[in-house]
């Protein structure tokens, strides 16, 4: 069997949290959730994290901060960050900051699950 | 002495009348006696005497009735001569009886004449003659009365009596034995007596007279008589020969009575000769000399004036000189002479006179009146010179001075010339007149006569200067205070005073123009006024205002400004107020600026501005432009309110709203995660299992679809205010059209599972706009075609190339159609397609309105083709930055 591929959801609402994680294993990936930012950057080293999934409002974090310091965390800056928003513009800013995508909440399971393998299969 | 006579008679009057009286009876040679007025004896001749045997003079002053005791006191001679003195008439030959006592009566002819002597007494001339043999008493008597006669009507004169056709001289008196040089002569024929006489016609006229018997009468002769040995005197007489006759009728004698005008003919030629040496002299002078009488009339012109004419003695009479004048000048001259002539007075006229030769040339023509040594007038007597070249010179500045004078006189700038210490006002044109508020009649007055009020007023001392210094003065906008109407105006004038010179250097006047500026000083000053008020008004205000002239330079700022700058009003000048834009908004502004001051249009920009601590504030700038009547720029007026709280309120409503639109988004995406999970596990179990027949399946599909149509609703609110605050901001970031409407068209087929949405690309092209903005209008367009086709399959998307550089992307359904009415106000903002059921084609109505708005900020089109119940298409057409088949 190949290897589980590691999602890590960085979202400060425990019900998108939640949902995603429920949504995310039943398509068959390994998922771990955290609603602090901050510890994002530690939980992928730690984790072994395969992509972040990562919101981009999180209370008083602003989620691009988020993925630039990812960027450039040299141990982890390689790791693929989806950037989610329910600003269905926010797109552009998330890529700026070095998101390898963006999708808008609320979203599609489809369109978010065609997205990561396309991240995944991109970065392979 | 004449003793009655005394009280009337100065003494040297007696003596006159005494020897007057002897004269008389020296010269006569018949018994004869002088009497006065009171027949007193004044004188008597010797042969009176003799016959009636008396001394020499010792009656003298003796009544004539008393001489010899009454020898004459006879009735009839008294009556006699009472009656001469009564009718002052003479007595001839009258025969009256004279007792000569031992001679007893005897018959006297009887002669009485009253003549008047030099001191104008009258006298009585009496003879009395002694009658003797008839004949010969008639015949002395004839010739005695004729001598008588004479005497009487010429004496004192040189008479003489020639007898017989010898010319015997018989009778002479003194005064004419004294004329031929007191020769003795009675008794001696003329040619004998005189024999100078014979050589000069006197002796042929006497023969003429005595033989013809007519009267000869000579006039101012001249005769040259011997006075002396060797010595002759020429004399001029005038003499009468008259015949004498006698009682036969017969001539026997010539009576010659001769008076001699010599000293009057010398005086006279004298006085010709002299006249004639002035006449030659009047007529040698280079000049036209002229006399009239005291009627005015020409009586006299020298040569000069025939000459220079050509006009006759005749023609130039009277006032025939006046017609060689010029036409234009001969009635002025004419005036000016009578005038003069008519006042006594000098006269001067210069006009032109024809000379022979048929020019005109200029001449002075100068005149006194003339009166004589009784003071009467006579006459005028005057001169005319040549004065062409000096009159043509004078002419040339005349006519310049009186081009000058025309033209200042036309000019409509206020001109005036003061001559003079006085300043005399030696020309003022109307528009001077106009502008002293006076008439013409100041003209020729000195100015501070003419315009009193000027006094206190400093113009007078500053022209005295100008003509004492030569300096021009220059006024500008003084004001001047005078008086029109009987009211003082104040009024601001530029003026100058500018000296004049003559030709020697010499100032004689003040050149005054003059220009009122009253009407441009007082808008001035009301300009000034209300700039002030400006000021003070704009820096009460609280924004900060600046002002620029027409080209966009500042010219002020409000304090408001420096408080905002820190800066002093130069200082911000220099800098422009431009450089404290944000360099966001500054290339921005600079470009609307430019076109503003381009096109004169007004501008309104929402710009950042750095206060004096560096910090940029939020202001709302607007432009405007002050026009002038024409339309064009007088200056631009710059307001800057500050707007930054504003701008914060829009900033944390515009935060609020995307708060809003998170937070409702946030549940959303749980749920709809959720709904998808569990429709991924049905359509897992169905494929597994047999088929639940719980409507679990489909009421999730209808979950789903609501909470998509939910979170486009709430995203285009947001866009929606953000278009109403003109807030919606582009991104311009260049990307492949084709592959933007090919993921849209994907993302929509996830959920969309009713339609077939074929995609058909015409060529590969790249655009220049804001990607997501652009992939909304696809989403509309798509879900559009969807929502009003439900009983169709296909919508067809097709990307054309409408021209060389635009690139259409249509949206071609075959559902219900728009009806040709309802084509443009379907892009309104709230409206929508009315039909039936509604809650089936649900939402705000702002989906294409907002489409209309993202293209149209992109510069392109968007248009529709529809029929009602034959499908729509929508399109828009974007510029392409790169087309590829």
């Amino acid at each position: 069997m190949e290897k589980t591929t590691k999602i890590l959801v960085v979202d400060d609402d425990s019900g998108i949290g939640e949902m995603l994680k429920t949504l995310l294993e039943f398509y068959g990936y390994e998922v771990t959730v955290t609603e602090k930012p901050l510890i994002a950057e530690e939980l992928i080293q730690q984790e072994k994290i395969d992509l972040v999934l990562l919101d981009m409002l999180i209370s008083g974090v602003d989620g691009t901060d988020v993925c630039a310091g990812i960027r450039e965390n040299s141990e982890i800056a390689e790791t693929p960050v989806l950037m989610m928003s329910a600003l269905h513009d926010a797109g552009p800013k998330c890529k700026k900051a070095g998101a390898n995508d963006f999708i808008a909440k609320p979203f599609e399971v489809e369109d978010l699950t065609v997205r990561i393998e396309k991240i995944l299969a991109d970065r392979e | 002495m004449v003793e009655s006579d005394a009280t009337d008679l100065s003494e040297k009057e007696e003596i006159i009348l005494n020897k007057y009286a002897s004269q008389l009876t020296q010269t006569i040679r018949e018994p004869l006696l002088v009497l006065d007025k009171k027949l007193r004896v004044l004188s008597g001749t010797s042969n009176f005497y003799s016959s009636f045997k008396l001394e020499e003079n010792s009656i003298n002053g003796v009544s004539v009735f008393d001489l010899n005791e009454g020898q004459l006191n006879n009735p009839d001679f008294r009556s006699t001569l009472e009656e001469v003195l009564k009718t002052d008439e003479g007595i001839n030959n009258k025969i009256i009886e004279i007792d000569f006592r031992e001679k007893g009566k005897k018959q006297v002819s009887l002669n009485v004449s009253s003549i008047w002597s030099p001191v104008k007494k009258r006298l009585l001339l009496v003879s009395l003659k002694k009658l003797k043999g008839k004949n010969k008493i008639s015949k002395k008597k004839l010739v005695f009365n004729q001598v008588f006669e004479n005497i009487l009507s010429k004496a004192p004169a040189a008479i003489c009596a020639l007898r017989g056709p010898d010319h015997i001289f018989e009778l002479a008196n003194e005064n004419y034995i004294e004329l031929i040089g007191n020769r003795d002569i009675i008794g001696k024929s003329v040619k004998e007596a005189v024999p100078e006489a014979s050589g000069q016609g006197f002796i042929e006229l006497l023969d003429k007279v005595y033989t013809t018997g007519e009267p000869y009468i000579g006039d101012e002769t001249k005769i040259k008589l011997k006075v002396g040995e060797n010595k002759f005197k020429r004399s001029y007489l005038n003499f009468v020969y008259q015949p004498i006759r006698n009682q036969q009728g017969e001539v026997d004698g010539i009576f010659a009575h001769v008076v001699d005008v010599t000293e009057q003919v010398e005086a006279r030629e004298k006085a010709q000769k002299s006249q004639d040496v002035l006449s030659e002299v009047i007529d040698a002078v280079p000049a036209i000399i002229w006399i009239t009488d005291n009627e005015g009339m020409s009586t006299f012109l020298n040569k000069k004036w025939y000459s220079y004419t050509g006009q006759n003695i005749e023609e130039a009479k009277g006032l025939g000189w006046l017609k060689p004048i010029h036409p234009e000048d001969v009635e002025d001259t004419k005036n000016a002479f009578l005038e003069a002539h008519s006042q006594q007075k000098d006269y001067s006229s210069s006009f032109r006179l024809l000379n022979k030769r048929g020019q005109y040339c200029w001449v002075l023509d100068k005149g006194s009146p003339k009166f004589n040594a009784a003071g009467e007038y006579e006459g005028m007597i005057g001169t005319v010179i040549d004065i062409n070249d000096e009159k043509i010179k004078e002419n040339l500045v005349r006519e310049k001075d009186h081009r000058l004078q025309g033209i200042v006189q036309e000019a409509t700038v206020a001109t005036a010339i003061y001559t003079g210490e006085d300043m005399n006002i030696e020309l003022a044109n109307d528009a001077m007149i106009a502008l002293w508020g006076k008439d013409k009649s100041v003209i020729g007055i000195p100015l501070y006569h003419a315009l009193p009020e000027l006094d206190g007023q400093p113009f007078l001392d500053i022209l005295r200067n100008v003509l004492k210094t030569g300096e021009i003065y220059w006024g500008k906008e003084e004001k001047v205070d005078l008086m029109i109407d009987g009211e003082m105006h104040t009024g601001y004038y530029n003026f100058t005073y500018k000296p004049l010179r003559d030709k020697n250097g010499d100032i004689y006047g003040i050149l005054n123009m003059a220009i009122d500026v009253t009407d441009s000083v007082k808008s001035k000053m009301l300009l000034k006024e209300s700039e002030f008020h400006f000021r003070q008004m704009a820096d009460l205000m609280p924004g900060m205002v600046s002002k620029t002239d027409a080209k966009g330079n500042d010219i002020y700022f409000n304090k408001n400004w420096l408080d905002f700058t820190g800066k002093s009003s130069a200082s911000l000048r220099e800098i422009g107020w431009i450089e404290y834009i944000h360099p966001e908004e500054k290339n921005t502004f600079i470009k609307e600026w430019e076109n503003c001051i381009d096109t004169g249009c007004n501008l309104e920009m929402q710009l950042r501005l750095k206060n004096k601590e560096g910090k940029y504030i939020w202001h709302l700038s607007r432009c405007e432009a002050v026009k002038e009547d024409d339309g064009s720029v007088k200056m631009w007026i710059a307001a800057n309110t500050e707007i930054d709280k504003i701008k914060e309120e829009e900033k944390r409503k515009e935060e609020f709203l995307k708060m809003v639109s998170h937070e409702l988004k946030t549940p959303v995406t749980s749920i709809k995660g959720y709904v998808q999970l569990l429709l991924s596990l049905l359509k897992k179990q169905q494929e597994e299992a047999e088929t639940s027949k719980l409507p679990l399946k489909p009421s999730l599909e209808r979950i789903n679809h609501q909470v998509t149509r939910l979170t486009r609703l709430i995203s285009e609110i947001l866009d929606l205010s953000r278009v109403r605050e003109n807030q919606l901001e582009l991104r311009n970031e260049e990307f492949s059209l084709n592959d933007l409407v090919a993921e849209t068209i994907q993302d929509i087929n996830y959920t969309n599972t009713q339609h077939k949405i074929n995609l058909e690309s015409e060529m590969q092209c790249n655009v220049l706009a804001d990607r997501d903005r652009i992939g909304q209008v696809i989403i509309n367009f798509v879900m559009n075609a969807i929502k009003y086709s439900p009983g169709s399959q296909n919508i067809n998307v097709k990307i054309t190339r409408e021209d060389k550089n635009r690139v259409r992307v249509g949206v071609k359904d075959f559902g219900i159609g728009i009806g040709a009415e309802n084509h443009k106000k379907i892009f309104n903002r709230f409206y929508r397609v009315g039909v039936k059921s509604e809650e089936t084609y649900s939402g705000f109505g702002i989906g294409l309105y907002l489409a209309k708005e993202i293209i149209e900020r992109h510069n392109g089109d968007i248009q529709l083709k529809s029929k009602l119940g034959e499908g729509s298409e929508f399109s828009f057409i974007l510029n392409a930055t790169q087309i590829t088949s």
